[in-house]
């Protein structure tokens, strides 16, 4: 047996659940433009006949009607596949972000090609020394030798600072990505507890889970991590089988000044990685952190990074003061003065006043000697004592072609020739940037893609949601009406029924 | 695929960024005229453009290099060929004092010319280009060739060291060992060397060889006035200094040769290693102006697409 009002029941909940689709397109549209805002949709069932408890005997009798519509839940559309593929790419991209950025950096350190990169400060220098063998007297012809000389150790110095200015900046840039992971593991503990005490009634916190994953989504571009939540809603997150956060638990990182540099001695200190409270190093496996430890440290030809670029300066600075100097004092000054005809002047030294040890030389200390600083007619251009009071000798040019003819040697020990070695370095350089930049590319198309594969299935889509406003809006105007026709029907039942012959 | 409003917003931005990037890099080129901003946009290329700038460093210097050396030279050659006009007067007047005709006053007239012939050959053999000496070996600063008087004997000094005596044409001075070995030499090619230096003492000779002493003997012979003979001896040493002299004109002329051969061939290394720079830094105009125009158009269109399509949504056709 139907109760009387058993249909403005079933109407009510129509009304209700046609409230609640407006309620939640327009929670959509809100956030049409929210980073990281997936939509959601109301999951409505209807209601078997008999439940309820409006009508105890309706199983037994028949053409039972449905007794309207109930809500499920409110339902995120997401597809956890693509996060996780996501947030894989997006780890790679972190990396060759930062890598891409820093490489290009030392590329415009180098300037190359220009009239002020290194190898065009060698080609000055060694053009002036050509000019000094045609005319060793020339006191005018030294001092540019000189110059030059001064303009190539500056360049030298000039790279020198540069990279261990970047090396600092990669090194406070991996301080600060620490303490950004710190900040990212934290709000997701919180966040991890709401949700958990949100849904613990059954209900979905949508918005919650929505914040968790842009969390989730940052923290994967600074470092590899791995994640899943356990089907009782705990959710955790790894780095390399360590524990991160795990629900409500969560270990910091800490940073700490204890890793000798390798771009040589003297420099300060840098940043290793480790568990907060523990000593135990982390393993970075990707993300901007990688790319930061990998152009700090990268000190080999298949991981380029600034202690490599450094130390190939440094072997170039080193070479080119043993070798210029090994031909440099064979030969003779030019007497200026009380001073005589001297041999075995260095040109180049590490530290004026100190013994000369090539293996002490880097691209920071090359300098010119105390002598070549003194007076220019120390640099030795002659092959022979020159004696002014029987002047015959200063013409003698020897050493200064000697000197010259090292721009065309091939075969020197460490370097082979300096500028190829000059050159080399820049095209290691190009291609390794070159590399990066590509990698880049395929990387962001990849993440970009993977990005438009989300918003197709999570984006809110204004068109989709009008429609579905449109039809909600019907439903809600269709159920008050079958509000109004049960309240007619009603009322003939109530107020005109049995008023025949009144 | 499901399309949505921030998916299509989202391509539209990053389209838009990157036609104007592709611009923003033409304009880049068109503006600096340099194809590269970092050695990464071409890795192969920059390192044959890196050779190219090095070995036309090498070319301009080489190329100065042989300048200077022809200037040398052709200083060199002036001298020589100064040198040779003045043995050729010398012969002449030789000839003329050697003529059995001739009193002693005559004679005497003519080794007045021969003293002035004497002082233009010393000034010939300090002969200097760009102050310095010519053919003073490693001496470049002072003048090689000078007389010295010394207890009566008059001698002829090379780089301070005695080389004639030119009082006594019989005595032999001892010549130190390697005088006039030394060689300046300018490098005119990768490794190539040209010895641009020619010894004064190669080219006058020593001992009563030596023209300067010639000059000095015909003057004596020809003030005394007596003995004809004498002037007839120097005739001879005349003659055979005079092919020396002519046998070093012909060597500067073929260094000068080589020299322009050189040259020719750097001119042409020049050419070949600008292009291989230019081709690899410098941006060709026509092409990249074509190139811009075809993003241009590309920017225009996504522009005008992207201002139609994310305007109008249903919103614009419900009531």
């Amino acid at each position: 047996m139907r109760s009387t009002f058993y249909g403005l029941e079933i109407a009510r909940k129509g009304l209700f659940a046609s409230q609640k689709g407006l309620d939640v397109t327009g929670h959509n549209i809100a956030n049409a433009n929210t980073p990281g805002y997936t939509r959601q949709r109301l999951v409505t069932s209807s209601i078997e006949p008999g439940t309820g408890g409006y009508g105890q005997f309706t199983y037994t009798a028949k053409g039972q009607v449905g007794s309207g519509v109930t809500i499920q839940e409110l339902s995120q559309i997401r597809d956890k596949f693509i996060d996780m593929q996501y947030r894989k790419e997006n780890t790679a991209l972190g990396e060759w972000t930062t890598r891409t950025d820093a490489l290009q950096y030392i590329e415009s350190i180098f300037r190359e090609p220009s009239d002020a990169g290194l190898n065009a400060v060698l080609a000055d220098f060694f053009t002036d020394i050509q000019e000094m063998a045609k005319n060793p007297e020339s006191k005018e012809i030294r001092a540019l030798v000189r110059q030059d000389a001064i303009k190539l150790t500056e360049t030298l110095h000039h790279y020198h600072d540069q990279m261990i200015q970047l090396q600092r900046e990669q090194d406070t840039a991996i301080d600060i990505t620490v303490n950004e992971i710190n900040d990212i593991i934290k709000n997701i503990r919180d966040l991890n507890e709401q949700i958990f005490r949100f849904e613990i009634g059954g209900d979905k916190a949508n918005d919650l889970r929505d914040k968790r994953n842009v969390l989730v989504d940052e923290l994967s571009s600074l470092i590899k991590i791995e994640y899943y939540e356990t089907s009782d809603g705990k959710f955790r997150v790894d780095i390399n089988g360590m524990v991160l956060v795990d629900h409500n638990k969560y270990q910091t990182l800490k940073a700490v000044k204890d890793v000798d540099n390798p771009a040589g001695e003297g420099l300060d200190n840098l940043y290793s990685i480790k568990w907060s409270g523990t000593n135990i190093d982390v393993a970075i496996g990707g993300g901007k952190l990688k790319g930061y430890l990998d152009i700090r440290d990268g000190n080999s030809p298949d991981r380029m990074g600034i202690p490599y670029f450094v130390k190939q300066l440094n072997t170039f600075a080193g070479a080119l003061a043993a070798e210029f100097n090994r031909v440099h004092e064979d030969g003779w000054t030019l007497p200026e003065g009380d001073n005589e005809s001297r041999t075995g002047i260095e040109f180049f030294t590490h530290e004026r006043g100190q013994a000369f040890d090539p293996s002490l030389i880097t691209a920071k200390n090359i300098t010119l000697s105390q002598d070549i600083i003194d007076s220019v007619y120390n640099i030795a251009a002659s092959g022979q004592e020159v004696d002014m009071a029987h002047p015959d000798k200063q013409g003698d040019n020897a050493i200064a072609l000697r000197l010259a003819g090292l721009r065309d040697a091939k075969t020197l020990p460490m370097i082979g020739s300096f500028e190829n070695f000059a050159k080399r370095l820049i095209a290691d350089l190009a291609v390794e940037s070159s590399h990066s930049q590509k990698m880049l590319e395929g990387q962001q198309i990849l993440t970009d893609s993977l990005e438009v594969n989300r918003l197709s299935i999570s984006g809110v889509s204004l068109d989709e949601e009008m429609t579905m406003m449109i039809q909600y809006q019907h439903a809600y105007a269709a159920a008050a009406r079958t509000i109004s026709v049960m309240d007619e029907a009603l009322e003939i039942l109530i107020n005109r029924t049995g008023l025949v012959g009144r | 695929m499901r399309i949505t409003n921030s998916m299509m917003i989202g391509q539209l931005m990053n389209n838009l960024n990157k036609n104007l990037k592709r611009m923003e890099n033409y304009q880049y080129q068109l503006a600096t005229g340099s194809r590269l901003q970092r050695p990464s946009q071409d890795p192969v290329g920059i390192t044959r453009s890196l050779q190219a700038r090095t070995e036309l460093s090498k070319v301009h210097q080489y190329k100065k290099n042989v300048d200077d050396a022809g200037a040398w030279l052709t200083q060199t050659e002036t001298a020589l060929t100064e040198m040779n006009s003045l043995i050729v007067r010398a012969y002449e007047l030789a000839v003329d004092g050697a003529n059995g005709d001739k009193t002693p006053e005559d004679r005497q007239a003519i080794a007045r010319e021969v003293e002035e012939l004497m002082n233009q050959l010393l000034e010939a053999s300090n002969a200097s280009y760009a102050g310095r000496q010519v053919f003073g070996g490693y001496n470049t600063t002072e003048k090689p060739f000078e007389v010295l008087d010394d207890n009566g004997q008059s001698y002829l000094l090379y780089n301070g060291q005695r080389i004639a005596n030119l009082s006594d044409p019989n005595s032999q001075p001892i010549i130190p060992d390697g005088i006039g070995s030394e060689r300046i030499e300018f490098e005119i090619g990768s490794g190539v060397f040209m010895d641009i230096s020619m010894s004064g003492t190669d080219v006058l000779g020593v001992g009563n060889d030596n023209i300067y002493a010639v000059f000095h003997e015909l003057y004596d012979a020809l003030n005394d006035g007596t003995d004809a003979d004498r002037v007839n001896e120097s005739i001879g040493k005349l003659q055979f200094q005079q092919q020396e002299i002519l046998s070093h004109l012909a060597e500067v002329g073929g260094k000068t040769n080589r020299l322009d051969l050189i040259k020719t061939r750097l001119e042409m290394d020049e050419m070949n290693y600008t292009e291989i720079k230019s081709q690899v830094e410098d941006v060709d105009h026509e092409k990249v102006i074509m190139e811009f125009l075809m993003a241009e158009i590309v920017y225009r269109s996504s522009l005008s697409v992207g201002a139609r399509i994310i305007q109008p949504t249903l919103l614009d056709f419900l009531r």
